[in-house]
């Protein structure tokens, strides 16, 4: 209720002249929201924290739709794009089970982006305050992320927590957002393997974007939006100290090597765009980013000095956006397809959260490394039944000299997970993936060619109390899954691993997943 | 439409898979047409040489000697060129296979601590990359020697001679020295004791009180657990679980290899001698031949390197399979084996087959069965002992038929007898022929020879080992020896010892001749790297400098190609390639010096090298002064005679030689001047 007297309230603040439109339902109550639930048409926006995160790619509710009162668009209040006031918000998924031969469960993964059937237990909690503040609407937003370190399963009375977003952003008009902290930045998913094709950046910095050309709903707009973001990691390649003698006393500790990376981003979003016959909605992104880090000189472990060259990234990539593909006064399906397209060289071909795991000749990574990803998500569901699919292929290029790294290759995922109602908001259904790595060098352990591979086969009973939406979340699972590994696969683990015995891996077990009001924006 | 789009975009994506091909089913090349009298070999430690790939330097540390540089095989790739401008064609690379990382401080940059047989370094890059710069070097038309150790492996495993299950670096006992106190000494028990052991153990009481649990001192009965009460049986073997170290037991070999699982591997005590570290290496006077055999080839190399049972034929065959494979998946031209006179002594007994008589075979077979011939293999007896290291080129023939021994071998003998003497200490030039006569079984008569210990040969065999077609050489050993001035267990020619012995300086005039000699004689030149870059570094790891930094001493950058020393061993180089005498003829020595001191033909040594279509006439000037072909005037005067007719007129076509003419006259006579530290070379 208080939600609508805020509606109403931001009604009169910013008057009838402005873009209007409906807030979408709360998914477990069916009331209209705050701004601060996922924007329907903005699926990159409803993105869970990088990595662990629930779908962005879901479907926009079809409420979002302007509301058409007989050949006039009515002229709604935009919502507000904060909540003021304190929230709360959580994703998190737990998974407990055996993997049949009395051990962990275990995720079977030969390429970058596997399929997440099943996946470690992780937890984000996510706080908030709104306000207004000369007219401007503020809002904090902090998420604390944990790992699966579970007291109750370790015994050890203890967690991995991590500060992950931290920001402060503001809305000095309806078109425009400023924000500045620790974010995780990204766009929508691929959720069978919770992994952000085109925009994952986990910095520290600031951004805003701009809404060019919004219609009267405030949904249909061009938005160009651009951050720059650092990091240092706590490794020797960004960071290294040492001691050296005080003059007065014993020892000081100096900072030796202090290479920031700077990681710059521009992304322009052509939201909405005409229906294709009034049932499908459509988004173009484009999307560039370049990344930066000065020279420094490290020490080696015999005191060498080592000097590590400036160095780049860039990175360029599209996304292709569709939903709806169902009657525009449709409101109960959700459905949608994304493509991806990226290509990135230099240190952008890394994982900006960890140093590259080759260099070339002269310690830089640019211009030789490279990767190219194509991918695909999508859901289609019915009142019966739903499916969700996700596709990817890969090709990566380490920036080391030899051509015959096993770590350059092609490699491709896909993953299918169909799901049918039994009853009662029971699902039966099953997740069916196959993944494979082509590598363009021989397997370290077996010094052989292999292409590794492995098909899983997951059935599945879900209890879904918020409906037959593909990402409708919570959900219960009880899960089954069998991973057959062929030998290129068992070989990616060393002689002595146990693991290198088994063909075969099992999981059966429990899983529960949650989002709501969680990695907003 | 939309399938056809999801499809047109992954199926692009698919044809970047390209089927990748395992080096080991590349084609191999033949080296049909071969001789490796032709070759210039280039010995690299490929540590030190250049860091060609950044991304395996783990645990590199480049400014001390002991440890890793960080250099790789991809580092010799990128510096084909600078050894083609040189004039190399043959590169000798350290080990390859994968080491204990470290061994008492030291870490194993030069490849000789073996932990697994059949695995790539990967300080220095993968099988791939191996075979890479294989290939490359030979599109360039140069070969590829593998350095193998055979004898033993790293420091794997530990006596656990107090039965406390851990390695102790001390413990009161052990070794020889219970043996000795316990059994030798007592006169219940002395004599169960040989009269060696009694020397050994009186020659030992003074040190072999401190043993260590690696690496104990040599014990005939095994090492055997012991305390303060007495024996206690033989010692447990243990082999240490430190992965980070990779002193772990050795793993079980890939399926690819065939081995049944039912049989031990180099995780098996059993397949090691376990008796101790070699101790009478400069004995040999003291003790019998048997005894120093014994030690020789059952104990283990200093530094724990546990010594591997090569007469157990599962340890012959699993070592033969090991290699083959690196012929196979590298494409090898040849192999220079290490530490060969710590397996077998065929010394003894040529017809005693041993391990080399298994092991070479199965080489030249493996290489004949992939379609290449003149596959090379010479082993290092590090031994001045010219018979000993000799027998290792005879045949034998036992029960089970014929068999072949190594086609030459690293010429150690004239190392010490002849390149240290004559060409860094001014010693006679005689002992050069002495050598030579001995090899060629010539020292029948001369009272030089034979007053200083030379044998009357011949020291090494006169028919080939094995014919091309068969994958030998088809060359004889006596003509196919590697020659050299220093190695990476040598200190640098130009090592200057002022304190040991190299007491006298050595110059770079020295290095001079002593490479002239190198580039003439018969055999095959084998060149240290960094020789060219006039590295002086002493003994090891001094003498093991990095390439890459370049010489600072001598102003040198890295790679420089314009310093003088580069450009003399490269003029030698092209000189030897053009004249096919320098590479292929027969030896037809014409003078030199049984005396040294400042006599008109000091430091001569003059021979014929004597081709199909080409003779040439050396003269090497060893000494320090200008010296000619002839004798002093209180001898008679009398100058060189050669088998040119009179009136012939020779060319100098060395490098320093500028063109200079000198004519033969009356009975082949002919008085050729050289300057200090140099030399000429003949032809018409």
């Amino acid at each position: 209720m208080s939600r609508v007297l805020a509606v109403v309230w931001i009604t009169i603040v910013f008057g009838a002249g402005a873009a209007r439109a409906q807030p979408k339902p709360d998914p477990c109550s069916g009331e209209p929201v705050n701004a601060d639930s996922p924007a329907p048409d903005e699926p990159e926006r409803e993105a869970p924290p990088a990595d662990e995160a629930p779908p962005p790619s879901a479907p926009p509710p079809p409420e979002s739709k302007p509301v058409d009162t007989g050949g006039e668009v009515e002229h709604i209040v935009p919502p507000p794009r904060v909540d003021t006031g304190f929230t709360f918000g959580s994703y998190g998924r737990v998974i407990v089970g055996s993997d049949l031969r009395g051990g962990d469960p275990e995720q079977i993964k030969v390429v970058a982006h596997a399929p997440r059937i099943v996946e470690p237990t992780y937890l984000e909690l996510q706080f908030g305050y709104g306000f207004f503040e000369h007219g401007t609407e503020l809002r904090t937003v902090t998420t604390l992320a944990f790992d699966d370190t579970l007291f109750h399963y370790t015994g050890k009375f203890d967690a991995g927590p991590a500060l992950r977003n931290m920001y402060l952003e503001a809305f000095p008009t309806q078109a425009s957002e400023l924000w500045v902290g620790s974010r995780m930045y990204r766009g929508d998913d691929i959720y069978l393997f919770d992994y952000w094709p085109l925009d994952d950046i986990n910095t520290v910095g600031g951004g805003g974007s701009y809404d060019f050309a919004q219609n009267a709903d405030g949904k249909q707009y061009v938005r160009l939006a651009a951050h720059v973001g650092f990091n240092r990691l706590l490794n020797d390649f960004q960071y290294q100290t040492r001691e050296v003698p005080n003059p007065e006393q014993g020892a000081s500790v100096v900072t030796q090597l202090n290479r920031q990376r700077v990681i710059a981003s521009t992304t322009l979003t052509i939201n909405d765009f005409p229906d294709f016959y009034g049932r499908t909605h459509g988004k173009i992104k484009l999307h560039a980013e370049v990344q930066g880090l000065p020279s420094g000189t490290r020490l080696l472990n015999d005191m060498t000095p080592q000097t590590l060259p400036a160095d780049w990234g860039t990175t360029i990539g599209a996304q292709l956006g569709l939903w709806g593909f169902t009657d525009p006064d449709d409101t109960t399906h959700a459905r949608h397809l994304n493509l991806f397209a990226r290509w990135s060289r230099g240190l952008s071909a890394y994982d900006e959260l960890a140093p590259p795991t080759e260099l070339d000749t002269s310690l830089k990574t640019f211009p030789r490394a490279s990767e190219i990803v194509f991918g695909l998500s999508g859901a289609w569901d019915t009142s019966r039944w739903n499916v969700m699919v996700g596709a990817e292929s890969r090709r990566f290029v380490g920036a080391g000299p030899r051509t015959d790294n096993p770590d350059n290759g092609w490699e491709y995922a896909l993953d299918v997970r169909p799901l049918a109602l039994l009853g009662h908001d029971v699902y039966a259904g099953a997740d069916l993936s196959f993944q494979a790595r082509f590598p363009r060098g021989l397997n370290p352990t077996s010094q052989l060619a292999e292409d590794p591979g492995v098909t899983q086969i997951a059935p599945m009973l879900v209890y879904s109390p918020m409906g037959a939406h593909a990402y409708a979340r919570p959900q219960l699972r009880l899960v089954y899954r069998a991973a057959f590994l062929n030998q290129g696969a068992l070989d990616l683990y060393v002689p002595d691993d146990p693991r290198h015995a088994h063909s075969t891996v099992h999981f059966f077990g429990l899983q529960a997943e949650w989002w709501f009001n969680s990695s907003y924006r | 439409m939309r399938t056809s789009i999801l499809a047109l975009i992954f199926c692009v994506a698919c044809t970047g898979a390209d089927e990748l091909t395992h080096p080991g089913d590349l084609p191999h090349q033949s080296n049909a047409g071969v001789d490796w009298r032709d070759q210039m070999i280039y010995q690299i430690v490929v540590d030190r040489f250049a860091d060609g790939d950044p991304n395996n330097d783990f645990n590199v540390q480049p400014t001390i000697p002991g440890q890793y540089h960080g250099g790789d095989w991809q580092g010799i790739i990128d510096h084909l060129d600078y050894l083609q401008s040189l004039g190399v064609t043959t590169l000798w690379i350290s080990p390859v296979v994968k080491n204990t990382e470290s061994d008492a401080g030291f870490a194993s940059y030069h490849g000789y601590w073996t932990q697994d047989f059949l695995r790539p370094n990967a300080h220095f890059g993968d099988v791939s990359k191996l075979r890479e710069l294989v290939d490359d070097a030979h599109a360039r038309g140069m070969l590829v020697i593998l350095d193998v150790v055979t004898n033993h492996v790293g420091q794997l495993f530990y006596y656990d001679i107090n039965g406390n299950g851990q390695p102790d670096d001390w413990i009161s006992g052990g070794g020889d020295w219970h043996t000795c106190t316990q059994v030798c000494d007592p006169p219940a028990t002395a004599n169960q004791c040989s009269p060696d052991e009694h020397v050994y153990c009186d020659k030992g009481k003074d040190y072999l009180e401190r043993i260590i649990e690696w690496d104990p001192e040599y014990d005939s009965r095994g090492i055997q657990g012991w305390s303060s009460l007495g024996f206690s049986g033989p010692a447990d073997i243990r082999f240490p679980d430190w992965p980070e170290q990779n002193r772990t037991p050795p793993p079980r070999p890939p399926s690819w290899l065939g081995w049944p699982d039912s049989k031990p591997w180099f995780d098996s005590p059993s397949w090691y001698h376990r008796r101790g570290r070699v101790y009478t290496w400069w004995h040999e006077g003291d003790y019998s031949r048997d005894f120093v055999r014994e030690q020789e080839t059952t104990g283990d190399f200093p530094g724990g390197l546990k010594d591997l049972d090569t007469d157990n034929p599962d340890v012959q065959e699993a070592l033969s399979r090991s290699f083959e494979y690196w012929i196979e998946v590298a494409d090898f031209d040849g192999f220079r084996i290490d530490t060969v006179k710590h397996i077998d002594r065929p010394e003894l007994d040529l017809d005693n087959r041993g391990f080399w008589g298994v092991f070479l075979d199965r080489m030249r077979k493996k290489a004949h069965d992939l379609g290449k011939q003149n596959f090379f293999l010479f082993g290092e007896a590090f031994d001045g002992n010219d018979a000993l290291i000799g027998s290792y080129t005879f045949p034998g023939h036992d029960a089970k038929g014929g068999f072949g021994r190594f086609d030459s071998v690293f010429y150690f003998s004239q190392y010490y007898r002849g390149v240290n003497p004559v060409f860094k200490q001014d010693a006679p030039t005689h002992n050069l022929e002495c050598l030579y006569n001995s090899r060629m079984g010539r020292n029948t008569t001369d009272a030089f020879c034979q007053n200083n210990g030379y044998p009357a040969g011949p020291t090494f065999y006169n028919q080939p080992v094995a014919m091309p077609e068969d994958g030998g050489i088809g060359v004889a050993p006596q003509q196919v020896l590697v020659n050299f001035l220093d190695n990476h267990d040598l200190p640098r020619f130009l090592f200057y010892d002022t304190a040991g012995v190299s007491s006298t300086p050595v110059t770079e005039a020295n290095l001079k001749a002593a490479l002239f000699y190198n580039y003439t004689w018969d055999g095959i030149p084998c060149l240290y790297y960094g020789t060219e870059q006039l590295f002086h570094g002493g003994v090891d790891p001094k003498n093991r400098e990095d390439m890459s930094l370049g010489n600072p001493d001598a102003g040198f950058p890295a790679w420089d190609q314009t310093n003088e020393a580069f450009l003399y061993v490269q003029a030698l180089i092209k000189m030897r390639k053009d004249h096919v005498a320098l590479r292929r003829g027969t030896v037809d020595i014409r003078w030199s010096t049984t005396q040294a001191g400042g006599r008109r033909d000091e430091g001569i040594f003059a021979f014929e090298r004597v081709a199909p279509d080409e003779k040439a006439l050396v003269v090497i000037n060893a000494s320090g002064q200008a010296s000619e072909t002839c004798a002093p005037a209180n001898e008679g005067g009398t100058c060189m005679t050669t088998s040119f007719p009179v009136g012939t007129v020779l060319k100098d076509v060395s490098p320093d030689g500028g063109g200079k003419t000198f004519t033969v006259g009356a009975g082949g006579s002919i008085d050729v001047s050289v300057p200090p530290h140099s030399g000429r070379v003949l032809v018409k």
